[in-house]
């Protein structure tokens, strides 16, 4: 058994809001190690990121009581810029082959009160997204051994409902207080340095753009407060100066972690590699 | 003008005074009617005025019973070691499902539970039968659904996390595609 794995966002993310080999992969590559420590910076990663999403689609759907209007909102989010796997998704959703409204005979439905098959497929997929997401955040603390690197900027409330919709704030950190991940990067200035020169220089990706400025301003800088977005941009970043020397950083984002993890002697590795 | 008894102290002390037996009568008459025990209630007559609550109450505890007798049987089967016995109780408990989702107007944790427990199955249908373990907590929580039909979505929750722990998967399938865009796939 691997000692220590230090947990990425996207490890958190196939654990709680997939299923199927992702969700077992990532699983099983927690329980590969005698210790697994995830910094609160995932958890906010998580519930800004993927877990909003949900929300949000969650919400459009009460809403809109439709799925191909939902599925437009998702696309103008641009969270796929390939249409296919939309298109895919919907088409997956329509078919529904094993859904309680494919199973239910209409006469029952009707016997109910229903006035359609569709409003039976739509409260289906509705409670589906709402479990999901309330689960999600209540494991969010109990996957890994160890819960590291507390962000006191940072309050983790559960999502809650009003009127039929989700409510998911606060997702960004407390303006009044002073930035946590900036208190834990202060004193580590040359490795901040060491990844943010091992970040291309020549990439165009408005990602490492952001990441290469903002660790710029961390060095230069130190004692200037870094706003909400910088800490969003840090991403990686943080899971690589964060990590302990001893740890392996485990991800599914291996392209963008591993050259960083190197700059500072460290190592990434992905579920599938283990 | 009023009267107002006077108690020796030593006669409280020793609990001989008029005031302090009265006290205790008194104490004694209440606690014997307050003792007096009522014959138990059924869930299904506390909700018996069936217009009044939901349409679909009555009909939803109807199902839960007969669900509840299917799941019995095949934890017994499954006791046994017969797979195929257990097997088929379990799918008589499956076939009453989309009815009783039909009910969920009770309410989102009733609805959550039933639509949980039919993807958890559903799930397995194609790989394997459900272990006893499995078998056994899925019962725990249509009894639990008997008796609080109206339960809060929080405590489904954790009543679904408890499924979840048995290692079955709640998810449904038309929604994998979906959640995988959402997660950023």
């Amino acid at each position: 058994m691997n000692k220590t794995a230090f947990v990425d966002t996207t490890i958190i993310t196939n654990i709680l809001l997939k299923s199927g080999d992702i969700h077992k992969q990532s699983s099983k590559a927690l329980s590969r190690f005698e210790k697994t420590f995830l910094p609160v910076y995932a958890i906010k990663e998580f519930k800004a990121g993927p877990l909003r999403n949900f929300v949000y689609v969650h919400n459009k759907l009460i809403n809109t009581k439709s799925y191909p209007k939902t599925l437009q909102a998702i696309q103008r989010l641009s969270l796929t810029p390939q249409r296919y796997k939309t298109a895919t998704a919907l088409e997956a959703l329509m078919e529904a082959s094993k859904s309680f409204s494919e199973n239910t005979p209409s006469d029952l439905a009707k016997k109910y009160g229903q006035k359609d098959m569709g409003s039976i497929l739509f409260d289906e997929t509705r409670l589906s997204l709402k479990t999901i997401i309330l689960i999600a955040w209540k494991r969010r603390r109990k996957l890994t051994t160890d819960i590291v690197n507390p962000l006191f900027c940072y309050r983790e409330v559960a999502p809650t409902e009003k009127r039929g919709l989700i409510l998911d704030k606060p997702v960004s950190c407390s303006p009044d207080s002073k930035c946590s991940i900036k208190e834990l990067l202060k004193d580590k200035l040359n490795d901040v340095k060491a990844v943010r020169d091992a970040i291309d220089p020549d990439s165009t990706k408005k990602e490492d753009l952001n990441r290469r400025r903002v660790l710029k301003s961390i060095y230069r800088t130190p004692k200037r407060e870094l706003r909400e977005n910088d800490c969003r941009y840090l991403g990686d970043a943080v899971f690589s100066i964060l990590a302990p020397k001893d740890t392996i950083i485990l991800t599914t984002n291996i392209k963008d972690h591993k050259p960083l993890a190197k700059a500072l002697g460290k190592d990434a590795i992905h579920p599938v590699d283990l | 003008m009023t009267e107002t008894n006077i108690i020796q102290f030593d006669s409280y002390k020793t609990g001989t005074d008029n005031v302090t037996q009265l006290v205790a009568q008194i104490k004694d008459e209440t606690e014997e009617k307050s003792y007096e025990t009522a014959p138990p209630m059924d869930t299904a007559s506390i909700y018996s005025n069936a217009g009044a609550v939901t349409s679909h109450i009555s009909r939803a505890l109807v199902l839960l019973e007969e669900g509840k007798v299917y799941l019995s049987n095949a934890i017994a089967a499954s006791s046994n070691n017969d797979e195929i016995d257990s097997d088929n109780e379990v799918q008589h408990f499956y076939a009453l499902l989309p009815e009783l989702f039909c009910c969920r107007d009770i309410g989102d944790g009733f609805g959550a539970i039933i639509n949980a427990i039919y993807n958890a199955i559903t799930n397995q249908l194609d790989s394997d039968i459900l272990t006893l373990g499995q078998l056994n907590k899925i019962s725990q929580l249509v009894i639990r659904l008997q008796s609080e039909p109206f339960l809060e979505i929080d405590q489904a929750i954790e009543l679904i996390i408890e499924l979840e722990d048995t290692d079955l998967n709640i998810k449904p399938q038309h929604l994998e595609q979906i959640t995988g865009i959402l997660s950023g796939e």
